[in-house]
């Protein structure tokens, strides 16, 4: 909420810059556009299907970056400020894409005769992996201040800080994904199967199950908000 | 009159949470209807600062300075007026 005097302090700091000349950027935007539109026609001359899924990175980083949206301050924010706006969104988030997701395995099976190898997404083993794994991430994201993509946008926008998150979060991938890959795999994976939720209690079930469990996460969100004060 | 103090609060380059703590920190120390100043180059820390100054019930309002540069204003609101 705003008041008179912020609307004063407003209009004083708009007046006093624009005594100062900022080069216009819209260039570099227009060029971008022309580059992306000229991989896009490659691809669609090619009949590749990275002509579909190229813009639709595109899109999607244009929204992450326009919303604000952040994944790392979704988490990172009710224990540290008490907030849970984006934890929120977040849980909404998924429990959007539960339904979506549902919709297209669904589609796609022939359910009571499908391999846990055909299901849409990708499906792994859970197991100390996924919490060390998770564990290492989280500390790693609220130290770097961003995610995967909320360090790309953030490169994007022209953060400097960033940049050096990126380079790191490069290296950490290839050390721990692609160097050290056969060690998590021996130590944690091998031998254990990906759970899939429809093959133990059907396909309405898991989808029921996971949308409320979702929808308690949701309002336990809100009601910590209320109820925390820092 | 009581003089009413403009604080200004540098948090450019600097990734959240460091501009929200930063002006916590501020605000404690400033006095009721005081005005801070925070200019910060991090687009997602205006929906951080938005959220929780809100919930503390202070008033704000931003404007994109320059080019990815935003300035936030906050009011500071005595909690027992």
């Amino acid at each position: 909420m705003t008041s008179e005097r912020i609307e004063a302090l407003k209009k004083r700091r708009q007046e006093e810059m624009k005594a100062i000349k900022t080069r216009d950027q819209s260039p570099y935007g227009w060029t971008l556009l022309i580059i992306v539109l000229g991989i896009v026609s490659v691809l669609f001359i090619n009949q590749s299907h990275y002509m579909w899924v190229f813009p639709l990175g595109i899109l999607i980083g244009f929204t992450l970056e326009r919303s604000r949206f952040c994944f790392t301050a979704s988490i990172r924010n009710p224990l540290t400020l008490g907030t849970t706006k984006l934890l929120q969104a977040v849980i909404l988030a998924l429990m959007v894409s539960t339904v979506f997701f549902f919709i297209l395995q669904v589609l796609t099976l022939d359910i009571g005769n499908f391999l846990i190898s055909e299901v849409p997404g990708t499906l792994r083993p859970i197991g100390w992996n996924t919490v060390i794994g998770g564990s290492l991430f989280g500390v790693g994201m609220v130290i770097a201040g961003g995610c995967a993509s909320g360090t790309l946008v953030r490169v994007g926008e022209g953060f400097t800080l960033q940049m050096v998150v990126l380079m790191a979060f490069i290296a950490g991938a290839l050390l721990a994904g692609v160097f050290h890959y056969s060690f998590w795999y021996d130590s944690f994976i091998e031998g254990r199967e990906a759970i899939y939720l429809p093959n133990i209690i059907g396909f309405i079930p898991a989808l029921l199950l996971q949308l409320t469990v979702l929808g308690l996460l949701y309002a336990g969100a809100r009601k910590f908000a209320k109820r925390k004060n820092i | 009159m009581k003089t009413m103090k403009e604080e200004f609060l540098d948090c450019m380059h600097e990734a959240c949470p460091i501009p929200l703590i930063k002006a916590s920190k501020k605000l404690q120390k400033m006095k009721a209807k005081d005005l801070l100043i925070m200019k910060t180059d991090h687009n997602c820390s205006i929906t951080n600062v938005i959220e929780w100054v809100d919930k503390q019930g202070h008033k704000m309002d931003y404007i994109e300075i320059g080019r990815g540069e935003w300035e936030i204003y906050i009011e500071k609101v005595d909690s027992h007026e």
